[in-house]
Parts: structure tokens; sequence; C-alpha cells
């Protein structure tokens, strides 16, 4: 475990050398996920612009979710994994993972962490400050407790995401041409923008379900609204979907057949 | 003529990779779903009922796989940065006309997936749709997207000749896309924007392109504010065409001076 650390801090210092011998792609990829920011912000206010609340929540409290999704989505994810899941497409495709696979280091592993898009941290920062003034502006007091639960469950719903982007992405080893699967999932994961009620109505999408809890458990501990049920559903989401992708990744790697397959 | 081969030609080329389209066509229906959901859970929505709405988000599809061209991507990385420019100045034809018969097929056929898995959706859940539309009004709102088509890619031609003087167009095209996405209605019906918002909209040429037709089909038009429309986008026509004739004669004079 303390290996794999120790292997982390090397991939950052890495992608930190990286990152600075092209700054000018830095100052880019900063200004566009600001960019993306704001456009998700103005979104939402245009949609909540003439409806005062939408499934139970106020449009502060929306607000609110929508901060949190840059912080753990639009920032933290795709900081720690948006790259790696790009290149899997063409890792599988090309029949580079032979070589993943003769390293000495688990494959999952390396292939979800291997690079790290740090410009997305300027995200993270800005949607910090964003989240904690519209808190404020919903009238929810500073809360010791309730930023420690939500780093918890932002871990958690984290780990959440993390599993269906690569359970889907799995399936590339059984169909390795498909690549707008990545693409797909972009769009899949615009779910978890939303108060978890949206797919109340089509019950059939239980394959979405997961999702609905990324952002708005960790958002409802912030706004203190957290109940015990959501916690409990969190951390066993959380760990089946930790198993279930774990799992399907070996399974998959026995049909691996490499480039000349 | 000519052109007409370009256009066939193209058509082909386009009905080979049908699967690919279609997917992407279904892709293109996930916003707009999870759109209609969350309207679905909001609460007093002036002016439109959550079956109008419905409508609105598909129609907007439709009409904007049959109106959007991606033709600057092409323009700008391929023929400007890549140097294959070069090759369509030397033939006996128009570039810009080329390019024209070229996006055609495309968007003919996306709208054709589109719609068919519209009227697919309506046949099975009718409940879900609110319409009223009759034929003429049908037609009409038919040469509203027409146009928007003619305004859609003269946009977007300039936009591509953009790579003329910038060397990371992608950026630029990444911004375009979000600014059409706001203005042509993809995010919500532009009449339930905050009024600031709305003025600044209708200043765009943007809803003319998408909004308005889709307006159209709905019904929500009188004949009046069609024609209105209709001769709104005639000026936008025009006006996009002089600014292209610009930034082309620009752009061409800057390509021949690098000789790339």
């Amino acid at each position: 475990m303390k290996r794999y650390f120790r292997i982390y801090r090397t991939f950052l210092g890495l992608n930190y050398a990286r990152t600075m011998a092209y700054r000018a792609d830095l100052l880019n990829g900063i200004l566009a996920s600001l960019f993306w920011a704001g456009f998700s912000v103005i979104a939402i206010y245009a949609l909540t612009a003439k409806s005062p609340s939408v499934f139970g929540w106020t449009r502060e409290e929306i607000f609110v979710l929508i901060g949190v999704f840059n912080i753990m989505v639009g920032g933290t994810f795709r900081m720690l994994f948006a790259k790696n899941f790009d290149q899997l497409t063409h890792i599988i495709e090309r029949g580079e993972l032979d070589g993943v696979l003769l390293k000495p280091i688990d494959s999952q592993f390396f292939v979800s962490f291997q690079y790290c898009s740090l410009y997305n941290g300027a995200r993270v920062i800005f949607a910090c400050i964003f989240t904690a003034f519209m808190l404020h502006l919903a009238n929810v007091p500073f809360s010791i407790l309730a930023l420690g639960e939500f780093l918890v469950l932002a871990i958690l719903g984290l780990i959440i995401l993390y599993a269906v982007w690569y359970i889907v992405l799995t399936l590339l080893i059984w169909f390795p041409d498909l690549y707008n699967l990545a693409e797909s999932l972009y769009t899949i994961d615009q779910i978890t923008r939303f108060p978890p009620q949206i797919l109340n109505e089509l019950r059939f999408l239980f394959l979405f379900f997961p999702l609905t809890l990324v952002v708005s458990i960790p958002a409802k501990a912030l706004l203190q609204k957290l109940t015990v049920f959501d916690t409990i559903l969190i951390i066993i989401t959380a760990v089946i979907m930790l198993f279930v992708t774990r799992t399907f990744w070996k399974f998959a790697l026995r049909f691996y057949t490499s480039a000349s397959g | 003529m000519k052109y007409y081969r370009i256009f066939v030609l193209h058509l082909q080329q386009v009905f080979e990779q049908k699967g690919q389209t279609f997917v992407w066509i279904l892709l293109s229906f996930m916003g707009p779903l999870l759109m209609i959901l969350f309207w679905r859970g909001a609460k007093a929505i002036p002016g439109w009922t959550i079956e109008q709405l419905t409508a609105y988000y598909f129609l907007i599809i439709i009409v904007g796989a049959f109106v959007m061209t991606h033709i600057e991507e092409r323009i700008g990385k391929i023929d400007i940065q890549e140097g294959q420019l070069t090759m369509y100045l030397l033939k006996p034809f128009s570039y810009f006309w080329f390019k024209f018969y070229y996006s055609v097929p495309n968007r003919i056929l996306q709208g054709i997936f589109g719609s068919t898995f519209f009227l697919f959706c309506v046949s099975l859940f009718p409940s879900l749709f609110s319409f009223n539309i009759t034929p003429a009004i049908f037609l009409f709102s038919f040469l509203l997207v027409v146009v928007g088509f003619f305004m859609a890619f003269l946009f977007k031609v300039i936009i591509g000749i953009m790579a003329f003087w910038m060397t990371e167009a992608k950026g630029l095209f990444e911004v375009i896309n979000i600014i059409v996405t706001i203005f042509a209605g993809y995010l919500m019906p532009i009449a339930l924007f905050p009024q600031w918002l709305q003025d600044i909209t209708f200043v765009t040429p943007f809803p003319y392109m998408i909004y308005y037709p889709v307006i159209a089909f709905t019904g929500k038009l009188q004949v009046n504010e069609m024609v209105q429309i209709f001769l709104m986008q005639l000026v936008w026509v025009v006006i996009l065409y002089f600014v292209y004739r610009l930034v082309w004669t620009a752009g061409i004079k800057k390509f021949s001076a690098v000789g790339q």
C-alpha cells in the first residue's frame, strides 16, 4: 500500500515536470476549464431563472449543487482521470496494454493514475470559492463537521464515478474501436449535475442510479441536509462499485488479445 | 453539373458510415433527455407545458442536425492548417460551393435519422408531446430550416477561415460551440431566459438559425411573425455573406503571401 503511494508521488512529480515544460498549454488549459465552469453556472442560472424550485431543491441549493459538481467532477475527477481514460482507448486499441501488463505494478492502477491534468486544479479552487459563496447565500451556517462529512462523502462519490467510467471503458477490451465510448461518458456525466430525483420518472434507467449519488449526497452534506440513509447508501454503493470494477477488469484482461487480435 | 457530383460522392461516403452517424445522433438526444427530466421537476414554467417542452427539445436536436454544420473544423484544421487548401484553390471550381455541397449530405442523413427516431417516439408515447401544426405551417417552417442552414453554413465558414490568423483555432471552435449551444436554444427555450439574456440573444444570428425554426414547428408562431423571421434570416444571410467575402479575401492574401 505504501509502495503505491510512493509510486503515485512519482507520477505527480512527472506530471508536474511535464506541465511546467509546456506552460502555454497550462495557461490554455486553466482558461478552458474555467470557461467550462462558468458555462455550467450560467446554464444553471438560466435554467432556474423562471422556476423557484426544482424537485424540492431551491435555486440557491441548486447553485451549491453545481458548485460541488465543479469541485468534484469538473475539477477533481477530470484532473485525476480525464487524460488517463483518454489514453486508455489508445492503449487498448494499439495493443500497448501488453507493455502495461508486463510492468510489476497493478495494471488498473497504472492505467488510471499515470497522468494528472494539473490545470484543472484552478477549476477546483474557483469552484470552492463559488460554493462557499453560494452556501453563504443559502444561509447555511459554517460547520467543521459538515465540511468533514463533505470530504469523506466526496471521496466516496469520486470512487463511484470512477467505477462507472472504468466499467464502461473496460468494454473497450472487447470492442477496441468504439472510441466514442469516452465521449458518451462525458454526456452521461451530466446526470451528476442534477438533483437525484431526476431519475424518478425513469426507474428503468437504474444503471444510472449510482451516478445520481455522486454529487448530490456530498452537496447535501454541505447544505447540512444529510440523512443517515444517504450516508449508508453512498457507502454501500461505493463499496459495491469498487468491487465490480476490480472484478470486471481482471475478468476482461483474460480476453485481451493485444493488437493482433 | 460538377457540384452535383461532389454532393453525390460525399453522400455515398456518408452512407458508408451510417452506423457511426446513427450512434452520434442517439447520443445527441441524451442531453435534451436530461433537460426534459429536469423540467419535469420544476415548479411553474411560465407559458410552456411539459409536453411542449418535450417536443421542443426533440425538435431542437432534429433542426440542429439539419442546420448546424461542423465544416469549420475541416476548413480550419485540414484545409488551412494542414495546407490542403492549395489543392482546392487550383481546381476550377469555387471553394465555397465545394464545401457547401460537401456539407449537405451529412446534414440530410443526420436530420433524417433524428426525424425517424423522433417519429418513432411520438408514435409510441403520443401523450408526452404537444403540437399545434398544419401542413402550411410545416412547409413554411421547413423553409426557415433551409435558410437557417445557409446562415449556419456561412457563419461556420467565417469561423473556419479564422484559422488563417490563429494557430490554435481549436480553442476558438470550442468557444463558438458553447456560444451556439446557449444562443441557438439548445439549452432551453430562449423565451425562458432572463430578460437581459434574451435581449442579448436576439441581437445575434443564432436564434434565427435554429431556435425560430423550432418554435415555428411547434406552432407557436403566427403567420406574420414567421414572415418577419424569414425576412430577418435573409438580412442575416446578406450580412454574413459580406463578412465572409471580406474575411476570405483578406485571408487568401495572407495565405498566398506565406506560401503554405
